[in-house]
């Protein structure tokens, strides 16, 4: 089962509304819930984050759920995973630095 | 956040910090924490170089360090725009501004144009396009979605006007070797040249999503 949250960034600190969950279990039909359900797109193509592969909800329902964090990511609406009975690996990378401080 | 300028005028804005990025969907579009902040950043200098009606089409971002948010750092830094996400509505409403919103993904080689990544702001009559931090992109990255770009192609928009020819030539000629190729990584910058030879060749047709040469 793959849980996810859809915020919508308020305009002050602490503002931020959860404005649609998603609640998806193998295949199926999707659970959607919240003042916005429409905002949850079942049509959007999404990277898979286990395979890199472009799919839709139909390939693969749980992975498709997800996979949204890499697609809702704007500032203006943004998805969170609250929970997954089999999350993707999420590498950490490495922090990108790019001047050193100097301080007088 | 908000901004104040010197004279005192005010606009909110959004910050995206390089380091506040998921690392696994930067490595499945291929850009990294760099190359995602400065495509959000260098999509606005590109749309200021094409003029308008880019320049109204793209929200202004530019490149900042915010050292309350990341010391070691910098984000990308982009004007609020107003309108809805989620509606196709200017396609019929404002066809004019959706076909250079397809020239522009096309040429910019955007990775992920979903119903979310653009505004649509009924009242103004103006197509807000948003996130080009997946952009830029060279001939093997992915391309999750191309909505107006499809869009335009499915109405049978895919020849190229005589405006759009003048602006592609432009850009062979002025844009890409002045604004873009000392930021651009060379393989990025020969793939942005690429888009736009491959739509001036005959006969002279927008690019098919995920075209990214």
């Amino acid at each position: 089962m793959v849980h996810v949250e859809f915020w919508r960034p308020g305009r002050e600190i602490d503002r931020s509304e959860c404005v649609a969950t998603l609640t998806q279990r193998g295949r199926e039909a999707p659970k959607i819930e919240g003042r916005e359900p429409d905002i949850v797109d079942l049509d959007r193509m999404v990277l898979s984050m286990n395979t890199g592969r472009t799919i839709c909800w139909d390939d693969d329902p749980e992975e498709w759920a997800r996979s949204l964090v890499g697609s809702y990511r704007s500032p203006y609406l943004l998805a969170e995973i609250v929970h997954d009975d089999h999350p993707a690996p999420e590498p950490t990378g490495k922090r990108l630095v790019v001047r050193q401080r100097v301080r007088g | 956040m908000r901004l104040r300028s010197s004279d005192g005028v005010q606009a909110r804005a959004f910050f995206k910090p390089a380091n506040g990025m998921r690392q696994r969907s930067l490595e499945l579009f291929g850009q990294t924490r760099a190359s995602c902040v400065l495509a959000e950043a260098l999509a606005w200098r590109l749309a200021v170089a094409l003029g308008a009606p880019y320049t109204d089409l793209v929200a202004p971002c530019v490149l900042r360090f915010v050292e309350t948010v990341d010391m070691d750092a910098p984000g990308a830094m982009s004007l609020a725009r107003p309108g809805v996400d989620e509606s196709y509505a200017p396609a019929e409403r404002v066809p004019a501004q959706w076909a250079a919103a397809a020239l522009f993904d096309a040429l910019s080689g955007q990775q992920d144009r979903h119903c979310g990544n653009w505004l649509w702001d009924e009242e103004d009559l103006a197509l807000h396009l948003i996130d080009h931090g997946y952009s830029f992109a060279c001939r093997s990255d992915h391309c999750a979605n191309s909505e107006i770009l499809r869009v335009r192609r499915e109405r049978g928009g895919l020849a190229l006007g005589d405006a759009e020819i003048d602006l592609l030539n432009r850009t062979l000629e002025e844009v890409e070797p002045l604004v873009l190729r000392r930021i651009l990584t060379s393989s990025r910058s020969r793939s942005f040249r690429a888009r736009a030879q491959a739509m001036l060749a005959p006969p002279r047709v927008i690019l098919r999503e995920g075209a990214f040469h």
